[in-house]
């Protein structure tokens, strides 16, 4: 990678700033296709434009941050934050490759959602929910006030403070970093990142066949035929299949989208799925 | 899901009829209200003065007590709801019953028609299954956001990925609103007449649909790992993919799985080197900082 050398350091305001632009905008778009990946990208668009004054360079850095991208929003704060480190370390050319930010992303949201979704969505709500009920069991107002306040205002908070906390996190990182510790933690993050988004897939993307051989009293259902080869096999051959004709075979992924939508249309008419 | 036949809330679109109904501006307030509750509205902090706070039934449901002039009442159902749904996660892609249908149709009419905590425990649950379906529409829609970011993003222009972005809040605007006004307005017999209207192979289609895209936005996201030459590298998708649909492995065991299967990785790739270098320490030392991270 040739380095747009820039000692541009960003301001801690713009850091600020991109931390409540996520904290405001973070669901906005959110769809099936990318989750909270274009959210991502609007985080990070203007402090990247700041860095990387270069336009093929911030071309190339918005490209990687509108991609799909999943976490407990309210923990995985911290994500964007290092990320946004990261990302200003390689503008001032430190040893940061692409390949080493993006897989850092990759390793950090299947754990960070697992966290959150336990800690925050589970354990805490349940916890405050609680509380406001047994407060509000006499109809006083107490308990949504209360609830307010410690859900949705912790919340706010934490969101906020592990974005600054992981925008320190991702600057220091990047002052222990030499070519070779780059090379082996992009690998590295990579086998992590990769292992962790099978698994992402495999809890998301789901392909329910319905089709039936009845022949008398046998009835054979497609979907056992196809578990007893390997349950999930379809899920896993399809995601493998996309990814060949978008990367190799240059389908966009509107086409993909698309073909996708009349073959499952075609395929529900027929009663197969 | 889509064919629940909403008897046991009927009654409550008679009361309409019977004059115990809303009137159309409160019926207007309850939408924007039930609006400004979507996951993924920005007003009021984001999804945690939304999602995590108005759309809460005990806060949502005391503030359409306010608007009712009935704030004892309004209170009282909002936490029968929220008890309902107490210890229900919503997490991501997958819900078992959407929050928002339930408060803002099911507890407001309820609110409204003096109804009470029966009334709106009983349009709970079906009213509950109504919203996921909207939601899953609405994330499979969606779906056509990020690839205006995506052009904007080839453009190198920040603000138009920006706006992108927001632009993705514009459908569930106008349709969160419109659909929870004429619910409340007409009751709930109009929200079933929507579903009606919908042939039933288009509703299967957007559901299934809804189940299998997420698979673009991974193979999107392999094109950036999986470069050239690499392609080897698909195993290790393979891999975790295999080891949680096979497995009781859940993200955070896979992820510490991984990070053991990396340091392998590593050690043979590299071990022979690590073991003479000088550099040995300082990449012991970056990985335990990776580690800390894990433990936020």
């Amino acid at each position: 990678m040739t380095n747009t050398t820039n000692n541009k350091t960003l301001p801690r305001k713009e850091v600020r700033r991109s931390a409540w632009t996520y904290v405001f905008f973070h669901h906005c778009a959110q769809n099936y296709e990318r989750m909270m990946g274009l959210a991502f990208g609007h985080t990070l668009a203007k402090p990247l434009c700041l860095l990387y004054p270069d336009k093929e360079e911030y071309k190339k850095a918005l490209q990687r941050h509108t991609q799909f991208f999943n976490t407990e929003p309210t923990v995985g704060a911290i994500i964007p934050g290092i990320v946004l480190g990261l990302e200003e370390g390689r503008a001032k050319g430190e040893e940061v490759t692409e390949e080493l930010i993006v897989g850092t992303k990759n390793a950090l949201m299947g754990p960070f959602a697992g966290i959150g979704d336990s800690l925050i969505g589970a354990v805490y709500q349940t916890i405050i929910a609680s509380i406001a009920i047994g407060l509000s069991s006499d109809g006083s107002v107490l308990g949504p006030l209360f609830f307010l306040v410690f859900y949705a205002g912790v919340c706010v908070a934490l969101k906020y403070g592990l974005f600054m906390k992981g925008y320190d996190l991702g600057l220091n990182a990047v002052k222990m970093i030499t070519p070779r510790i780059t090379e082996i933690a992009t690998t590295a993050l990579g086998i992590i990142g990769l292992v962790t988004v099978g698994g992402i897939a495999a809890n998301t993307v789901n392909v329910p066949i319905k089709y039936e051989y009845v022949s008398g009293e046998l009835v054979v259902s497609m979907q056992e035929i196809l578990d007893k080869i390997m349950p999930g096999i379809l899920p896993l051959c399809l995601t493998v299949g996309i990814w060949y004709l978008y990367s190799r075979k240059n389908w966009s992924a509107i086409k993909a989208l698309l073909t996708l939508i009349v073959l499952v249309f075609l395929l529900v008419l027929l009663g197969i799925m | 899901m889509y064919y629940i036949k909403l008897t046991e809330i009927v009654y409550i679109s008679r009361k309409r009829k019977e004059g115990m109904g809303m009137a159309l501006w409160q019926a207007l307030l309850v939408g924007l209200l039930g609006y400004f509750g979507v996951n993924r509205t920005p007003w009021f902090f984001g999804q945690a003065g939304g999602f995590f706070g108005i759309a809460q039934p005990i806060v949502a449901c005391t503030i359409m007590g306010i608007l009712f002039g009935d704030v004892q009442s309004g209170v009282l159902v909002g936490v029968a709801l929220q008890a309902l749904y107490l210890g229900v996660i919503q997490p991501g892609g997958a819900l078992p019953s959407d929050k928002g249908f339930a408060t803002f149709i099911g507890g407001s009419l309820a609110i409204a028609s003096g109804g009470g905590v029966e009334a709106a425990l009983a349009l709970a649950v079906p009213l509950g299954l109504l919203g996921v379906a909207l939601f899953q529409f609405f994330m499979t829609v969606n779906a056509y956001f990020p690839h205006m970011g995506d052009r904007a993003a080839a453009e190198g222009d920040g603000n138009k990925v920006a706006m992108a972005n927001v632009l993705g809040t514009v459908p569930t605007f106008v349709v969160y609103v419109t659909i929870y006004t004429m619910a409340n307005y007409l009751g709930v017999g109009f929200v079933q007449g929507l579903l009606d209207i919908l042939p039933a192979p288009v509703l299967a289609t957007l559901s299934i649909v809804g189940k299998i895209v997420p698979a673009v936005g991974f193979a999107m996201l392999m094109k950036y790992v999986i470069t050239k030459g690499k392609e080897w590298m698909l195993g290790f998708f393979a891999m975790g993919f295999v080891l949680v649909k096979n497995t009781s492995f859940n993200i955070v065991a896979l992820a510490l799985f991984s990070i053991g299967l990396a340091i392998m990785f590593v050690m043979a790739r590299y071990g022979k080197d690590l073991s003479t270098d000088q550099t040995v320490a300082a990449i012991i030392a970056e990985g335990g900082d990776d580690d800390d991270e894990y433990d936020e």
